[in-house]
C-alpha cells in the first residue's frame, strides 16, 4: 500500500485510476492523482501530533487555502471547521495540539485531513487498530457514507469480522503475494482463514514460511 | 443527544494573550532590563553613535541565525557557516586578485555561499546524512580550502566602493548592515510564519515522516533551508570583509557557536519544531547588548563569552528549574 | 552486527595501512621505529580525547566542551605547580583527573537533571570554561621556566623507548577495553544509546548513565590538560582552540555513530591515528600543513557517507526479500 502512495517503490506493476495509467514517485505525486492514505502508525506517519489540530487538517490542501504561498488563516479555520465537525470531533478548539487528542479523534483529524483534498481513492491501514469501540463504530459508519457519495475505500484489515462486515471485494494477501481474490458472494471466516494461511481448498500451496499474513479486503462503489 | 450541531471553537486563547504569556516577551524584558542597566552603567551609553556602532555586534551573525532558525526548526543544522564566510571571503579576494569589480565581488561571495550551501544540502537530503557530522566535516573543509589558498597571508586592497557594505551609512546613524539586518527579519518573519513554505518547516520539525505523508516534499524543503543558510552565510562574508577590508583564514572563526547561540537564546527548540523569527531578532539585540555593554566597562571579550555561555544555559534551565520548584 | 563493526574497524586498519606504505614507499624514514614511536606519542593526546567523546557519543550525547576543559585543567595544573613547585606528579594528575571529572560532571548535571540537550549545554560550558581560563590566570601565559622540571619532564620520560605519554594513552584504552566490554556501565552505555526507552524498561537510568559519561569524559579531558601543558610546557587562554571538533572527527572517522548506541573504543583509537598520521606525514611528504584542516574536512565527509552506506545496504537485503513478491 504503500507502494501506491509513493513511499515505497514497486518492484513491478502499473497502477491506473478510472482507466487511466499512472505514475506515482512521491505521496506528492499520489495525492495529486487523487489517492490518500491513512496510515496504521497514526503518531508517526498519520499526524505531526505537535501541531494545532487546523494545521494538521490543511496540511495536504495548503494549495487550496493559502493565495499564492502565503497563508490565509480564515481560510484554513473554515476548511479544518467544515471537515472536523463532518467527523463529529471532539475537541476544545480547533488551535488544540493535536497531540492533546484521543486516539480516536486523533484518527477523525487524519481522515478529516483527507477528506479536505476531496481524494478519489483513499486508503485505509488498519484504520480501527488502537481506538476506543464507540470511535471505531463512528468510523466504520462513516466509510460506509464515503463509499455511497462514490468515493473508492481500500482498508487494508487483519479483522476478520470487520473485513467481513465492510467489503464488497476481498483480496487476500501472504507473504507479500496476492493469495486469492473474492467476491462478497464468496465471503465466509473459513475461506478467508483458509487463503490467508496458505491452505487453500483448491490445494495450491504458495509461500512457504511462517512470516505474518496480511489479508486485505477492498470495498468499492 | 441535543440536535443542534456543536461548534469546535478555533481559539481558545487570543492570539493577544498567547503573545503575552510567550518566550519572547520574556526575552523583550530582559533586553529592556539589559538596556536600562546598561545606560545606568556607563555614560557613554545612551548615544546614538555609539549605539550604531554596537550593532555591528550582532547584524552579521543575526542575518545568518535567521536562515539556522529555519533550519533549526526543521530538525537539521549547519555548523559551517562560520567556515563558509571564510571560504566566500577568499574567493572574494581571489577574484579581487583579477580585478574584479564591486559587482562581481559580491556575486562571487554570494554564489559561494550558495554552492557550499547546496553541498551540505546535498549531501545530508541526497545522500541522507546526520547533518550535525555533515556540517562538521564541511567546517572543516570549507575553511581547510582557504587555509591551502591564504597559507598564514591574507587579501587585501578590496575598492573603497565596496567598503560600503560593512561600513556604509543609509541615513545618519543607521548603517548599511542594520538596514539589511531589518529587511532580511523582516523576509525571514514572512517566510516562516505567513507561508506555505514555513509552515511546512513547522511540521517536517515536529514530525519529518508525518510530514511526508501529509504531501510535504520533505527533502526538497530541507535543500532549500541548507541552500538559504549558505546564501545568508555569503551576504554575511560580503558586509564582514567589506567592514574588515582584509580576508584572512581565521576570518569569523567560532562564530557557528555564536549563531546557535542567538537562535536557541531566541527560542528556536535545539530538537527542532518551534520557534520565531522575533524571538531570534530580540535575542541579538540581547546578545549585542550584553557585549556592547560590557564592552563599555571594559570588560575583555573572552570574559564576555561566560555571560554568553552562561546566558545560554540559563534561560534554558531556569524555565525548567521553575517547573521543577512548583512541582 | 559484531562482525559488521569488525569489519569496519579492520577496513579503518587497512586504509591506514595503505596510507602508511603509500609514504613509507616514497620517505622510508617515516617507517623508521622511532619516528612511529613519535607519530604515537604525538597522537596520544587525542586517542584519550577521542575515547572519552566516544563514552559520551555512545549515549547520544556530544561534549563540545572538552578542549575547553583540557585547557582549563591544564592552566589549573600549571599554576598548582607555580604556586607549590614541590607538589609530586601523582597528586596533581590526581588533581587533573579531579578537576576534568567534576567539570565533566557540571555538563553531566545539567543533561541529566534538567534535561537540557547535550549539545546546548556543552556549546555553553564550551565557552564559559574558557572564559574561566582568562578569569584566573588574568589573560597571562604560564611559561616553561615558571614550571618545575618534573612537572614538564613526566610525560616526556622514556619506558622502554617509549614515551610516558603514549603509554598514557595505551593504558587508557586498555582500562576503557575492559570497562566497555566486561562492565554494566558499558553495557548501560550502548543501551541508553541504541534505544533509550527500552534501556528504561530494562531498569537503566538514562540521565545518569549519560551524567557518568560525561564525567569520564571529563577526566579524560583533564588528564590531557595536564599532560599537555607539560609536554608544550607552556598554558594559556587558547591551548587546544578548536580541537573538539579533531576530537569529533576522530569518532566519526572510526565508525562511532553519531546517533548513539554503536561503536567501538578500537575505532575511536585508529580514528585518532588516522587523524594523527595525516598530520605527521604531511610535511614529510612536503604538502603545506595548511592542508592538513581540509584533509580532515574530506576525511569526516567520506567517513560518514561509507558509514551511512554501510548501514543502508544492510536495510537493502530486508527490503528486497520482500520486493520480491511485492506487486505495487
Amino acid at each position: 500500500m504503500q507502494a501506491i502512495f509513493g513511499i515505497t517503490r514497486p518492484s513491478a506493476g502499473t497502477l491506473h485510476i478510472g482507466g487511466d495509467a499512472c505514475t506515482i514517485r512521491s505521496p506528492v505525486d499520489a495525492i495529486a492523482n487523487g489517492i490518500v492514505y491513512v496510515p496504521e502508525d497514526r503518531g508517526k506517519q498519520g499526524a505531526v501530533l505537535g501541531l494545532p489540530i487546523y494545521q494538521n487538517v490543511t496540511l495536504p490542501s495548503l494549495s487550496q487555502t493559502s493565495r499564492s504561498g502565503f497563508l490565509r488563516l480564515a481560510n484554513e479555520f473554515a476548511l479544518a471547521r467544515k471537515y472536523t465537525e463532518r467527523l463529529e470531533l471532539r475537541a476544545a478548539s480547533l488551535d488544540q495540539v493535536m497531540g492533546n487528542l484521543s486516539g480516536g479523534n486523533q484518527q477523525k483529524v487524519v481522515i478529516a485531513k483527507w477528506l479536505a483534498t476531496k481524494p478519489r481513492v483513499i486508503i485505509l491501514d488498519e484504520p480501527t487498530k488502537g481506538i476506543d469501540i464507540g470511535s471505531k463504530a463512528a468510523v466504520h459508519a462513516f466509510m460506509a457514507e464515503l463509499a455511497a457519495e462514490g468515493l473508492a475505500i481500500i482498508m487494508i484489515s487483519s479483522e476478520i469480522p470487520e473485513i467481513l462486515g465492510m467489503s464488497d471485494r476481498v483480496i487476500v494477501m501472504r507473504d507479500g503475494l496476492i493469495a486469492a481474490e473474492l467476491s462478497r458472494s464468496e465471503l465466509s471466516p473459513e475461506t478467508l482463514v483458509r487463503h490467508a494461511a496458505g491452505i487453500g481448498p483448491k490445494g495450491h500451496a504458495a509461500g512457504i514460511g511462517p512470516k505474518g499474513h496480511e489479508p486485505g479486503t477492498g470495498m468499492q462503489p | 443527544m441535543n440536535d443542534t450541531k456543536r461548534h469546535i471553537p478555533l481559539r481558545l486563547q487570543s492570539p493577544m494573550l498567547r503573545a503575552f504569556k510567550s518566550w519572547e516577551t520574556l526575552l523583550l524584558a530582559v533586553a529592556i532590563a539589559i538596556f536600562i542597566t546598561n545606560s545606568f552603567m556607563s555614560p557613554y551609553f545612551l548615544n546614538a553613535w555609539n549605539l550604531s556602532d554596537a550593532t555591528f555586534n550582532f547584524t552579521e551573525k543575526a542575518m545568518i541565525a535567521f536562515a539556522m532558525a529555519l533550519l533549526i526548526i526543521a530538525g537539521e543544522i549547519d555548523l559551517s557557516v562560520a567556515s563558509i564566510i571564510a571560504l566566500s571571503s577568499t574567493a572574494m579576494g581571489w577574484a579581487l586578485q583579477y580585478d574584479a569589480g564591486v559587482v562581481t565581488l559580491v556575486l562571487v561571495g554570494l554564489g559561494t555561499g550558495v554552492l557550499c550551501g547546496g553541498f551540505n544540502g546535498f549531501l545530508v537530503t541526497g545522500l541522507g546524512l546526520p547533518s550535525i557530522v555533515v556540517t562538521i566535516g564541511t567546517m572543516s573543509l570549507f575553511r581547510g580550502i582557504s587555509y591551502i589558498v591564504l597559507g598564514d597571508q591574507g587579501f587585501r586592497g578590496y575598492p573603497p566602493e565596496f567598503s560600503f557594505f560593512g561600513q556604509g551609512y543609509v541615513y545618519w546613524v543607521i548603517s548599511f548592515e542594520f538596514v539589511l539586518f531589518a529587511v532580511l527579519a523582516l523576509i525571514y518573519y514572512v517566510l516562516l510564519h505567513k507561508t506555505n513554505f514555513g509552515r511546512a518547516i513547522y511540521a517536517i520539525g515536529n514530525n519529518p515522516t508525518g510530514a511526508l505523508f501529509s504531501g510535504i516534499r520533505v527533502a526538497r524543503v530541507k535543500f532549500i533551508l541548507f541552500l538559504l543558510t549558505g546564501l545568508m552565510a555569503g551576504i554575511a562574508a560580503v558586509c564582514l570583509t567589506a567592514r574588515l577590508g582584509s580576508t584572512r583564514p581565521t576570518i569569523a572563526l567560532g562564530w557557528e557557536l555564536e549563531v546557535v547561540t542567538m537562535v536557541v537564546l531566541g527560542g528556536v527548540s535545539i530538537l527542532g519544531g518551534s520557534g520565531t523569527i522575533p524571538g531570534v531578532v530580540i535575542a541579538a539585540f540581547v546578545m549585542g547588548l550584553v557585549t556592547f555593554g560590557l564592552g563599555l566597562l571594559n570588560v575583555p571579550g573572552i570574559v564576555m563569552s561566560i555571560f554568553i555561555g552562561c546566558l545560554l544555559i540559563g534561560v534554558i534551565a531556569l524555565p525548567r528549574l521553575w517547573a521543577m520548584w512548583r512541582s | 552486527m559484531i562482525r559488521i563493526l569488525k569489519s569496519r574497524e579492520a577496513l579503518l586498519v587497512g586504509v591506514i595501512l595503505v596510507l602508511v606504505a603509500l609514504i613509507a614507499s616514497r620517505f622510508p624514514a617515516f617507517v623508521a621505529p622511532a619516528n612511529l614511536v613519535n607519530v604515537l606519542t604525538d597522537t596520544s593526546p587525542l586517542i584519550i580525547l577521542a575515547i572519552g567523546q566516544a563514552m559520551v557519543i555512545l549515549t547520544r550525547c556530544i561534549d563540545l566542551s572538552m578542549a575547553s576543559n583540557l585547557a582549563l585543567t591544564g592552566m589549573v595544573c600549571a599554576m598548582i605547580n607555580v604556586a607549590y613547585p614541590g607538589l609530586p606528579i601523582p597528586v596533581i594528575i590526581v588533581v587533573a583527573l579531579a578537576f576534568g571529572a567534576a567539570l565533566g560532571a557540571v555538563n553531566g548535571i545539567l543533561v541529566w537533571k534538567l534535561t537540557i540537550p547535550p549539545i546546548v549545554v556543552t556549546l555553553g560550558t564550551l565557552t564559559i570554561f574558557r572564559g574561566i581560563i582568562f578569569v584566573i590566570s588574568d589573560g597571562a601565559w604560564v611559561n616553561a621556566h615558571e614550571m618545575s622540571p618534573a612537572f614538564t619532564g613526566f610525560p616526556r620520560a622514556d619506558i622502554l623507548g617509549v614515551p610516558v605519554l603514549a603509554w598514557l594513552a595505551i593504558i587508557t584504552a586498555a582500562i576503557f577495553f575492559v570497562v566497555i566490554a566486561r562492565t554494566p556501565l558499558g553495557r548501560a552505555f550502548y543501551a541508553v544509546g541504541g534505544n533509550p526507552d527500552a534501556a528504561v524498561y530494562a531498569g537503566i537510568n538514562v540521565g545518569k548513565t549519560q551524567f557518568w559519561a560525561f564525567v569520564l569524559s571529563g577526566m579524560l579531558a583533564g588528564l590531557t590538560g595536564y599532560l599537555w601543558v607539560a609536554r608544550y610546557s607552556v598554558a594559556y587562554v587558547d591551548i587546544a582552540k578548536g580541537f573538539e571538533l579533531e576530537i569529533i572527527a576522530a569518532c566519526v572517522i572510526g565508525g562511532i555513530a553519531i546517533a548513539g548506541g554503536s561503536g567501538t573504543v578500537m575505532g575511536a583509537i585508529l580514528g585518532a591515528l588516522f587523524l594523527g598520521i595525516i598530520k605527521n606525514a604531511l610535511p614529510v611528504v612536503g604538502i603545506s600543513p595548511f592542508w592538513q584542516l581540509a584533509i580532515s574536512g574530506a576525511a569526516i565527509v567520506i567517513a560518514v557517507a561509507f558509514n551511512a552506506r554501510a548501514g543502508r545496504r544492510k536495510g537493502r537485503i530486508i527490503l528486497k526479500r520482500a520486493e520480491a513478491g511485492t506487486n505495487g
